[in-house]
């Protein structure tokens, strides 16, 4: 009786000895992932300072998104940050990975693979997000200069349509459900350009008429002549 | 090493010449139809006013298809030396000069510029090619200040119809004049006179390629030349009637390119201005008289309607251009029918200095922060206008001097807030 009791502790103690290297490993990794993640946040933080990454930002509208979402770090830090984290959770899968456990082992494998494609559909969703904002403005002052009434509405619907395509895009690059995407999208789009073009029909039913009778009737011109004076 | 930007020809013809002593350049793009009457006018010019002078006229031109070239070989006067030559111009789509259709104007100007320092001129002037009213007296007003009075740089001093050269009125002229302190009436009148010594000074700086260079090439000569410490004075060359422009010139790009010049100029030159108190008035050649002007269509209505609907679509781009308390008072003035419309002088200038210091910070793209402004100007417009219909031309001229006053007045907004808000 005695002999089976220090059998199982003496093959406990075996399977605990022969566990504790690789826990040491696993450790000792985390501890190393923490310390190089710091070390790139870092690194990352004042390169993204020196090429004036904070400028970008502040041009292109991300100081303000961070800014609405009660974030107070810059744009650079915030990368520096994200970057952080990835790689602290990268080490700590490559940590898992040295217990050579199958099911660990797989599941490393399947997010190994599917970071960069993580990584690309987080970009071209931020892409379109920050290139929606500045095109629409862009597409709103020119038509307020140009006097269209309905500047705003084509303003966010031209805001909305980049924001749909690149969404599709990185739910795409994600492999999320490829044929709703593809379809749904499809979908959207086709709506939104017959939506624009009724929205354009009625809204320019005016215009178009009084272009007509601006064409055909000289009595309606005095409204519409431009001024003769030279700006400059 | 750089490539000369003058051709191996045009080279040979400068040592054939040697030295002159008078220059006269005149930058064209498609100007057949009106430039042999300014050719006219500067070799008469030329042979009447310095007859005892070496002079050269130089044609710069960017590449024109409409046979300019030829005009002005087939107009110039016999006993006149004459250089022709073409100008690079920059590959660029689309380009809307701030003038009148011109691509290159910066480059056509440098080409001057290098060819007046070769041969060592004395004295020069640039005349813009669509001109229809210039006369042989304004090569003579152009080129006299520096040739025998010292002067370094001539403005022009035209005399044009109340309304005409707005943005140069509300804008460009009391902000030049409130900046660096002299009291130029047309610094972008495009024809200008000017010494040798200025024109290597202006080949020195490195802006060709820049935006300054392509589009506020006038603004850059005028604002150079007085924050460079030159000695500056103005001439009356009486009115300013020149081809037509195209219709289809987009007024908001137009008012981005030369507003744009002045705040990047006023990024460059922040040690020069910030250090300028007041104003003074230029030295004045040439005899003023009145010059009947033919009446002009201003379309109110339009202007007013412009300023409304820039106000409720683009309060959310101007809420990060302009301070809170300028937006309720915009909202205040959207309110009034075209006829009671009024915008006051102290509004306008705190616009146009928020303006300039949003650009300053870079509050968001440059490119839109100066397209925004067209509904302001606009708006402005319509109240100038309102206030000045019954109004002479002295009492415009009395307007605008209280305009200036009012942007001398808060300079001092701006120099405070200049450094405010400067993201790293």
């Amino acid at each position: 009786m005695e002999s089976s009791w220090s059998t199982s502790i003496t093959q406990s103690w075996k399977k605990i000895a022969g566990f504790a290297p690789d826990a040491l490993q696993l450790i000792i990794i985390i501890i190393l992932g923490f310390i190089l993640a710091w070390l790139l946040k870092l690194i990352v933080r004042e390169v993204l300072k020196v090429v004036k990454f904070d400028v970008f930002g502040y041009r292109v509208g991300m100081t303000s998104v961070l800014n609405k979402a009660s974030i107070t770090h810059s744009p650079s830090e915030m990368i520096g940050i994200i970057i952080y984290w990835c790689a602290v959770f990268l080490f700590f899968l490559i940590a898992l990975g040295t217990l050579e456990l199958y099911a660990v082992d797989h599941l490393v494998t399947s997010i190994f693979t599917y970071i960069p494609r993580f990584v690309i559909a987080v970009f071209v969703f931020l892409l379109g997000y920050f290139l929606s904002r500045f095109l629409s403005r862009a597409v709103l002052i020119g038509l307020v200069n140009a006097h269209v009434r309905s500047a705003k509405l084509i303003a966010t619907l031209f805001q909305m349509l980049i924001i749909i395509l690149f969404s599709a895009m990185a739910i795409e690059q994600l492999g999320i459900a490829r044929g709703i995407v593809v379809a749904t999208f499809a979908i959207s789009f086709g709506g939104v350009i017959l939506a624009s073009a009724i929205a354009f029909g009625l809204g320019g039913k005016d215009m178009a008429k009084d272009i007509l009778e601006r064409r055909f009737k000289a009595s309606k011109e005095e409204k519409s002549k431009p001024d003769e004076f030279s700006h400059l | 090493m750089a490539r000369s930007i003058l051709s191996k020809d045009v080279r040979k013809e400068i040592q054939q010449i040697g030295e002159v002593d008078v220059l006269v350049g005149i930058p064209s793009y498609n100007s057949a139809r009106t430039i042999p009457h300014v050719v006219r006018a500067v070799s008469a010019g030329l042979a009447k006013y310095f007859p005892k002078h070496r002079t050269l006229l130089v044609n710069s031109d960017g590449g024109s298809t409409d046979g300019t070239q030829e005009a002005v070989k087939e107009t110039t006067l016999d006993d006149l030396d004459i250089l022709l030559m073409e100008h690079p111009v920059y590959p660029v789509h689309k380009i809307v000069t701030p003038h009148h259709g011109m691509p290159g104007k910066g480059n056509a100007f440098r080409t001057i510029f290098k060819i007046a320092s070769a041969l060592n001129a004395k004295a020069c002037a640039v005349v813009d090619s669509d001109l229809r009213s210039i006369t042989p007296e304004w090569i003579e007003l152009l080129i006299e200040p520096v040739l025998f009075h010292g002067y370094d740089f001539v403005a022009p001093y035209y005399k044009r119809h109340k309304y005409d050269g707005t943005i140069t009125n509300s804008i460009v002229y009391p902000l030049t004049r409130t900046l660096y302190g002299k009291r130029i009436r047309q610094p972008i009148g495009g024809d200008f006179g000017f010494s040798g010594r200025l024109g290597q000074h202006y080949l020195q700086k490195r802006v060709y390629d820049t935006d300054v260079a392509r589009f506020g090439i006038d603004i850059w000569m005028t604002t150079t030349a007085v924050a460079d410490g030159f000695k500056v004075c103005q001439s009356f060359l009486g009115a300013k009637i020149h081809q037509p422009k195209d219709p289809a010139t987009d007024l908001s790009e137009m008012l981005a390119q030369v507003i744009g010049s002045v705040f990047r100029l006023m990024e460059i030159y922040y040690p020069v201005w910030s250090e300028v108190a007041g104003s003074d008035a230029v030295k004045e050649f040439g005899f003023k008289f009145e010059v009947g002007l033919e009446p002009i269509r201003v379309n109110l209505e339009r202007m007013v309607d412009s300023f409304q609907h820039g106000l409720s679509n683009l309060s959310p781009i101007w809420r990060k251009i302009l301070s809170p308390d300028l937006m309720i008072q915009l909202e205040e003035i959207a309110s009034h029918h075209v006829v009671e419309f009024y915008l006051p002088d102290a509004t306008w200038v705190r616009i146009m200095y928020d303006f300039a210091l949003a650009y300053r910070r870079r509050a968001m793209s440059r490119t839109h922060i100066l397209k925004s402004l067209t509904p302001l100007y606009l708006g402005w417009i319509a109240s100038f206008v309102n206030q000045t219909m019954e109004s002479d031309a002295g009492e415009v001229e009395e307007k605008l001097e209280g305009l200036s006053q009012e942007f001398e007045k808060q300079k001092i907004y701006l120099l405070a807030n200049w450094d405010k808000g400067i993201k790293p």
